[in-house]
């Protein structure tokens, strides 16, 4: 079995130079793109769900590990089973992430996501903190059950949120209709962030569209109707702890 | 070891991004006037039907008054306006310091209360309001 590396951790020095250059960018085209205190945020936000990745993601590969002895197939690392890995992780992703919107204990750890009015590229950084806590991993479980090796799976994962990275910027506006059918793009991702009431709840892909529009939660971002930004109801704070744990604490006071 | 310098030199470049966008002066916002206030209150909270506004001098705050006789308490935060809606006009407080300056304060700690520096034709709207 290969020993392979967290992608994530090489991408980091471009989502680095993507930000700077998208900051000089927005300085001459928009500078409203950007704004200190909240880019401040997104970027610790980034940082603390690292560092909650850091303590929970030994017990995750170790649950993938038991998992995975009750497998269905033996899947070798070959061209097709990557292909096939890389897929079906999107397929489970699409099904986290729909669920991360329509279910409120899993909306609880993503709301982070969602926390800031602006859309660029610092914005992607804002993950969760408490993943763990809401038992999210499950979603990828059946990956581990039908045989993909944990190792090809997590590689998939992190190319996937490398995928997910450089789609939230406002600064590219469509590409050719063939990408936009197939792929998950800025446009389609900026609708995904919308607080206007006819995107809510649509565009939860990952890395191919294609799932939305098959499972019927697609809205194409319209030029009539610029995207706000944000939660429906804003947090109008950039207190990190509050942006990570509201929607839990809201939980709480529920129950 | 490593992983604590790794921290220690994120933490540092994302001051290093912070500081650029301060020094760039990125992000500015302000809320230009009442039909600014009353666009924002409309967009931002579905189903409000704003009427007039009052804007703080500084364009950093306004009080919009809906048609059903709600209110929306509107901040500039970062580059864009967050709010928040209020059936009634409550929490208003004179300030110690400066007559002209009313806090508003609706018991959302998160979101904190809004300060309105008030010129004369401000001062009797919100006269007029309560």
């Amino acid at each position: 079995m290969p020993d392979l590396p967290d992608p994530v951790d090489y991408a980091v020095p471009a989502f680095i130079l993507l930000i700077l250059i998208e900051i000089f960018v927005a300085r001459a085209r928009n500078p409203r793109a950007y704004e200190s205190r909240d880019t401040l945020t997104s970027l610790l936000l980034g940082l603390g769900s690292t560092i909650a990745g850091l303590l929970t993601g030994g017990l995750v590969f170790a649950l993938a590990v038991q998992v995975s002895a009750w497998r269905l197939f033996d899947i070798p690392f070959a061209w097709w089973a990557w292909i096939a890995c890389f897929v079906l992780d999107d397929l489970a992703y699409y099904w986290f992430h729909r669920s991360a919107h329509r279910v409120r204990w899993f909306w609880a750890s993503h709301v982070i996501h969602h926390s800031s009015q602006h859309y660029n590229l610092s914005t992607a950084l804002r993950q969760t903190w408490t993943g763990f806590i809401s038992l999210s991993f499950m979603f990828r479980l059946p990956l581990f059950l039908i045989g993909f090796p944990p190792e090809m799976v997590f590689f998939c994962v992190g190319l996937n949120l490398i995928y997910q990275f450089w789609i939230h910027t406002e600064m590219v506006r469509r590409f050719p209709r063939w990408f936009e059918a197939v792929m998950n793009t800025p446009s389609h991702h900026r609708a995904h962030h919308g607080t206007n009431p006819a995107y809510l709840d649509s565009n939860y892909a990952g890395v191919f569209i294609i799932w939305d529009r098959m499972f019927g939660s697609f809205v194409p971002e319209r030029d009539d109707d610029p995207v706000r930004y944000g939660l429906v109801h804003q947090l109008g704070s950039f207190n990190l702890f509050w942006a990570a744990t509201h929607e839990w604490i809201g939980i709480a006071r529920d129950v | 070891m490593d992983k604590l310098i790794v921290f220690a030199g994120s933490l540092l470049a994302i001051l290093a991004v912070f500081g650029l966008v301060r020094w760039l002066r990125l992000g500015n916002m302000a809320i230009r006037d009442a039909h600014d206030a009353c666009q924002m209150a409309r967009q931002g909270l579905p189903g409000f039907a704003p009427l007039d506004a009052i804007i703080s001098t500084d364009h950093m705050a306004a009080l919009v008054k809906g048609a059903d006789g709600s209110y929306a308490l509107i901040k500039c935060h970062g580059a864009h306006p967050a709010m928040r809606a209020m059936p009634h006009l409550t929490g208003v407080q004179r300030s110690g310091l400066d007559d002209h300056a009313v806090r508003i304060d609706m018991g959302d700690r998160a979101f904190g209360a809004v300060w309105l520096a008030l010129d004369k034709s401000g001062e009797d709207k919100l006269l007029t309001w309560m």
